[in-house]
């Protein structure tokens, strides 16, 4: 945690505890994701400060047996500092974005809400003005969309028919819908999985059909935060090095690379990690010569013998 | 941050919050322990510039005033109550809610912690509970990581400051030294660009986020250009394919090719795409599913076909045929 966040913490406290004069010291540390004695030592470090003019006044906080605090005397500290304009972009682009997504909830109040929010930031509200969310059409994915939302809702059981990520594959899975997120461009359903028996994540666009069936859903209780950058990607897996010329140069962008350089011939030379081999093989037989490996025979091998398979379908 | 700054730095607050007029130094100084204890001017000058800095850095824009009109030297420090606290909201449990999806959009972000101290602000104004932070049926939208140059962006469009920084292109090793007159930070599909001007193009141009290299750095001088009224965020970050949409027609084998499958507007003997895998056991009655699919870039489509080896052929059209075949011509070729 940066030394901003510490100060910026200290300055939200008062305010944030006037406004829950319940509040008890591990409600407190909770709340603003620290440890308890982090936020007693915060405690004793505002109850030394004052404005010191006039005779010293000081800020009393006092914390009960019980851990209740009570706040009596909160200075110049009473009203919480205005938004820089870090805080007031999160909030006004965040509902921006939440205004794109498709949903039942009534958009109109999301405007109301950022317009507000833009008056109280003042200045700092002008920086909502600096992004422009572009909206998209969900497309092809609504009617998926639709049928997952009236789940959630219903709290009832889906039957999904899903194309793997990676093998060329359909299967069919009863999943109990848990929530609905969208990154990096795409639209994704967590829920439990019956056929897995684990908590899965699909990606909205490979699901072929789905239908809302009559059981009710019971997902597990909570989730467990997921890895948005690198773990929709599945990075593990064995290490495969390859040439790729300017033609294939976005194959290093789409999926993670473990290294990057630049070979004579002007190709660029990375690692990637392959989890599944028959994706490799899909993915370097597509680019054609624009992707060669470098050091495996045997994929070497798999992928111009298709490549001959193929080819005869074409004489 | 030592606990003595912070404490420092928060009866610094306090001191110019609680005062109606501006101060200057050396009442500040008679009522800071710190200042009045540091070992010489010098020494009390460059603490007291650190401390306007770092509070300048989280929002807090101390003024500079001049106190006396004979003494132009003579200057005092100000917060402006009115504009150094949050005006008071009214906001319903289930607003909160929304604001807090709103901030969890930056959960693994550049701006996430910013998004969690606007939030306790504004739980200090509103009713007491978050409420549910995560509200069902609603799809959350979520940033992804590679956009940590966000924030500077934002503030440097914010402020009219030229920007400089690395720039490395899909694929290529090495980065450029760019600069831009940044005009909007434009969020499209889950990624974020920048679009300015180029002075050294003189042209507009955009950059994706993710492509940015280290940090973003501000020229010291605001106001330094204006931006345009008219510019087109749609165009200027459009990556969408100029090219009509074609109609492929694809021979595949059952129970193979399901991406194709799934993009395809027509399949024989079912009416959903998937449907003929229920019948797999009779797959060898027929060799070949024939299907139409749409495709606009006949590149990336030859590669997803020609990556299907052998479970599919083009038949029409003629030049996606031939991309197919010269993509799998040089596989085979290369590693005969």
């Amino acid at each position: 945690m940066s030394a901003e966040n510490e100060l910026s913490r200290l300055l939200a406290l008062v305010p944030w505890l006037l406004a829950h004069r319940d509040a008890t010291v591990a409600a407190t540390a909770e709340h603003f994701g620290v440890s308890t004695s982090r936020i007693a030592d915060d405690l004793g470090l505002l109850s030394l400060t004052g404005p010191g003019w006039e005779g010293g006044e000081l800020i009393d906080i006092q914390i009960d047996d019980d851990g209740y605090i009570s706040v009596f005397d909160p200075q110049a500290l009473s009203r919480p500092l205005a938004f820089t304009i870090d805080e007031a972009t999160a909030l006004i682009v965040g509902l921006q974005l939440l205004e794109q997504v498709p949903g039942p909830h009534d958009p109109s109040v999301l405007t109301g809400l950022s317009a507000r929010l833009q008056e109280i930031a003042g200045d700092a509200g002008t920086a909502g003005s600096s992004v422009a969310v572009v909206s998209e059409p969900a497309g092809d994915i609504e009617a998926t969309i639709a049928v997952i939302t009236s789940a959630l809702t219903n709290e009832h059981r889906v039957s999904l028919r899903y194309l793997s990520g990676t093998r060329d594959e359909v299967t069919d899975r009863d999943v109990d819908p848990m929530w609905m997120f969208s990154a990096g461009g795409h639209t994704y359903l967590r829920g439990w999985c019956h056929r897995a028996e684990s908590i899965r994540t699909f990606r909205v666009d490979r699901i072929v059909s789905a239908s809302e069936l009559e059981q009710a859903a019971e997902p597990p209780i909570g989730d467990t935060p997921i890895d948005l950058g690198t773990g929709l990607l599945r990075p593990e897996g064995e290490p495969v090095t390859l040439d790729l010329a300017p033609s294939a140069a976005w194959v290093a962008e789409a999926y993670p690379v473990t290294s990057l350089e630049r070979n004579a011939d002007g190709t660029t030379r990375v690692v990637m990690n392959v989890a599944d081999r028959e994706w490799a093989i899909r993915l370097i037989l597509g680019l054609g010569g624009a992707a060669s490996v470098v050091d495996s025979p045997d994929l070497t091998e798999a992928i111009s013998s298709r490549a001959r398979a193929a080819l005869a379908l074409y004489t | 941050m030592s606990a003595q700054r912070r404490e420092r730095l928060i009866n610094l607050v306090q001191v110019l919050l609680s005062s109606q007029q501006a101060l200057t130094k050396a009442r500040l100084r008679d009522v800071i322990a710190d200042y009045l204890n540091s070992p010489s001017d010098t020494a009390f000058e460059r603490m007291f510039e650190r401390d306007k800095e770092t509070l300048r850095d989280m929002g807090i824009n101390v003024q500079t005033v001049s106190m006396d009109a004979w003494h132009e030297d003579e200057f005092g420090y100000r917060l402006d109550r009115r504009r150094a606290t949050l005006p008071p909201i009214e906001l319903s449990a289930q607003e909160l809610a929304v604001l807090n999806i709103a901030a969890r959009v930056w959960d693994q972000a550049a701006l996430g912690p910013a998004a969690r101290t606007a939030l306790r602000k504004l739980e200090a104004l509103g009713p007491e509970g978050g409420g549910d932070p995560r509200l069902p049926r609603l799809i959350e939208p979520h940033f992804d990581s590679g956009d940590e140059s966000f924030p500077a962006l934002v503030k440097a469009i914010t402020e009219r400051r030229v920007v400089r920084f690395k720039y490395r292109k899909p694929g290529q090793v090495d980065v450029e030294e760019r600069q831009i007159q940044p005009w909007r930070v434009v969020i499209r599909r889950g990624h974020s660009y920048v679009t300015g001007f180029d002075p050294d193009r003189m042209d507009a141009r955009v950059f994706r986020l993710s492509r940015v290299v280290g940090d973003v750095t501000l020229d010291k001088d605001g106001d330094s250009y204006e931006i345009p009224a008219d510019v087109d965020v749609l165009q200027v970050s459009s990556d969408v394919d100029p090219r009509p949409v074609q109609q492929a027609h694809v021979r595949v084998r059952p129970n193979t090719c399901h991406r194709l499958r799934l993009d395809a507007s027509e399949s024989p003997g079912a009416d959903s795409p998937g449907a003929e895998i229920a019948g797999a056991e009779i797959a060898g009655a027929h060799e070949w599913d024939a299907l139409v699919v749409e495709f606009q870039s006949p590149e990336s489509f030859a590669t997803l076909i020609a990556g299907f080896g052998s479970n599919a052929v083009v038949d029409a059209p003629r030049d996606l045929r031939d991309a197919v075949v010269e993509r799998l011509r040089s596989a085979a070729g290369e590693f005969a």
